[in-house]
């Protein structure tokens, strides 16, 4: 009985909160979107390399926003993103929910998100994003998952100090890497050219289910400060010699970030650390331990506008899918995820592996966007890309499911140019 | 203060429903308002922006002397709050008598109209 008043109370307490802005509502239409048209360049260096990246123009990315609102609580939002390398028609809605709010301090909605837990997933977008490419840390987004699909429940609560939360549980898609960009650079700066990693869409496809937390505390809109969490299912591709065929192991997946926005009107900074990890008790050494990794990412941006201009550089770091692994007979060398190197380990009990040269990846990029009108977004951006090793990747001696490497990489750091023209409306 | 400013005044009365106890307010209460940064009046009640459109001179004027943006970089902020889920625009209204109405029509409601029109049947509140 004391459940059912509970419920009851609960019930009549969120009914009576609800706001009801306007008198006469008058249902509320809103779009919004860009084209995105980019030149690009990379003297990325891979010998033997099976497609030679060549200088590229064209569209590369087109976005449409709707809002509906028909009731003043009540509100319906899609958003699509076309993007060049784009390989399946799901990561094309990347949000479509309907959000019910019962006050601002409790909001209900069900649909599909932009994975609410990390602020760089609002740069998401070309118009928001200062600079041309996205931070590792989203177009990786093996840390964080792009979106999830679900029930969400978010709030906030105060004016000039702001204190909000965003709960969300789901089905996520676990892609580890999804190029961007008209060269397929951006996401895959620590895979390209190399053997395909077990975690890259190529191999995986598959929806888990995975919930994520944010609460943060914003101060008179000049300082945020965020705490996110991410867990979730994952399968892992385990890799079976003797010709024995692959399998799918179950595993576990998490990570926490911390995220910090400075808005001093003129000047602002962003910034994000994230850690994670994944394990599995389906894969297990010969001494009995069971398989882990651990991944690493960060990301801090500074801009000054001034006038329609606004330089900026930004610092990207993701130790996401490393390990190098050095094949002794045929002083071969070339790099493998943390997961196939474990195995070869402590399965197969190979060991005369050097594991310590991994492929975490740094990036420094400064650019300049100019926008004379809103409708107008103009990027010029140079990034320079240091792969933590020189792969240098020949035929490996023995057969791996991933396949074969056949190309390595002359030098490990590279270049990337990027002209962007936005048209937004 | 400077004659850019005095001619920015001129243009533009900011209204609100005759119910509203406010009297007077200031240029980050109303910029506050319209931007849906604060979301409540003095009394509690819930406040109901409403603007004009993108190119309309008031607009132009209000913009730049209140909210201190041009009505470009406006765009630009209600476009990031859209795209990154954080709320919607004020509804957006064709001309001042379509905003007078909206104002006399909901209790909360906060708006501006050009500094000539007939604001009978709402207020005017002193922008300090």
């Amino acid at each position: 009985m004391k459940l059912k008043h509970l419920l009851l109370s609960a019930l009549v307490l969120l009914t009576t909160t609800v706001t009801f802005a306007q008198e006469e509502w008058e249902p509320q239409t809103f779009v919004t979107g860009y084209v995105n048209t980019a030149a690009e360049y990379t003297d990325i260096d891979y010998k033997h390399y099976w497609n030679d990246i060549d200088p590229a123009i064209g569209l590369s990315e087109v976005a449409l926003l709707t809002s509906y609102k028909p009731l003043s609580n009540l509100e319906f939002k899609g958003t699509l993103v076309y993007h060049n390398n784009l390989s399946d028609i799901r990561d094309l809605f990347v949000e479509a929910y309907g959000r019910y709010t019962f006050n601002e301090g409790f909001k209900v909605s069900l649909g599909k998100y932009l994975t609410p837990l990390s602020p760089v997933n609002q740069y998401f977008f070309a118009p928001l994003n200062t600079a041309a490419s996205l931070p590792m840390l989203v177009s990786h987004h093996y840390l964080l998952p792009q979106s999830i699909s679900g029930l969400q429940l978010s709030g906030e609560f105060g004016e000039d100090i702001k204190m909000g939360y965003n709960f969300t549980y789901g089905s996520y898609l676990s892609v580890g890497h999804s190029a961007f960009g008209m060269v397929g650079i951006q996401g895959r700066e620590d895979i390209l050219g190399l053997p395909i990693s077990t975690d890259s869409e190529d191999f995986e496809r598959v929806s888990h289910l995975g919930g994520s937390g944010r609460i943060y505390a914003n101060y008179k809109g000049l300082l945020n400060l965020g705490l996110n969490y991410f867990d979730g299912r994952k399968s892992l591709f385990a890799i079976s010699y003797g010709g024995g065929a692959p399998e799918w192991k179950s595993s576990s997946k998490n990570s926490y970030g911390v995220d910090v926005q400075l808005n001093l009107g003129s000047a602002k900074i962003n910034g994000e650390y994230w850690v994670g990890s994944e394990e599995t008790k389906e894969l297990k050494s010969s001494t009995g331990d069971y398989y882990s990794a651990e991944f690493k990412g960060y990301y801090l941006e500074a801009m000054y506008s001034v006038g329609k201009l606004t330089p900026f550089v930004r610092l990207d770091y993701v130790s996401d899918v490393q390990g190098a692994v050095v094949l002794p007979v045929n002083y071969e060398l070339f790099k493998l995820d943390q997961q196939t190197i474990w195995y070869l380990e402590n399965v197969l009990n190979i060991s005369e592996f050097d594991t310590q040269l991994t492929a975490d990846v740094t990036s420094y990029t400064v650019g300049l966007t100019f926008r004379p009108i809103y409708e107008i977004l103009l990027k010029a951006e140079y990034r320079h890309i240091m792969p933590s090793n020189d792969f240098k990747m020949l035929t490996p001696g023995i057969d791996l499911p991933q396949g074969s490497a056949s190309s390595y990489l002359e030098d490990g750091s590279f270049n990337h140019y990027t002209l962007s023209l936005v048209l937004s409306f | 203060m400077s004659i850019f400013t005095l001619g920015a005044m001129a243009q533009y009365k900011v209204i609100a429903n005759k119910s509203n106890a406010a009297t007077s307010i200031t240029k980050d209460e109303v910029a506050s308002y319209l931007l849906k940064k604060k979301k409540t009046w003095a009394s509690g009640a819930a406040v109901v922006p409403v603007d004009q459109r993108a190119n309309s001179e008031v607009r132009k004027a209000f913009s730049s002397a209140v909210v201190g943006k041009s009505v470009g970089a406006v765009k630009s902020y209600w476009q990031q709050a859209v795209f990154s889920g954080k709320g919607t625009p004020p509804v957006e209204k064709a001309n001042d008598q379509d905003v007078i109405d909206f104002v006399k029509a909901n209790q909360g409601a906060i708006g501006y109209v050009s500094s000539g029109a007939d604001i009978s049947g709402v207020k005017e509140l002193k922008v300090n």
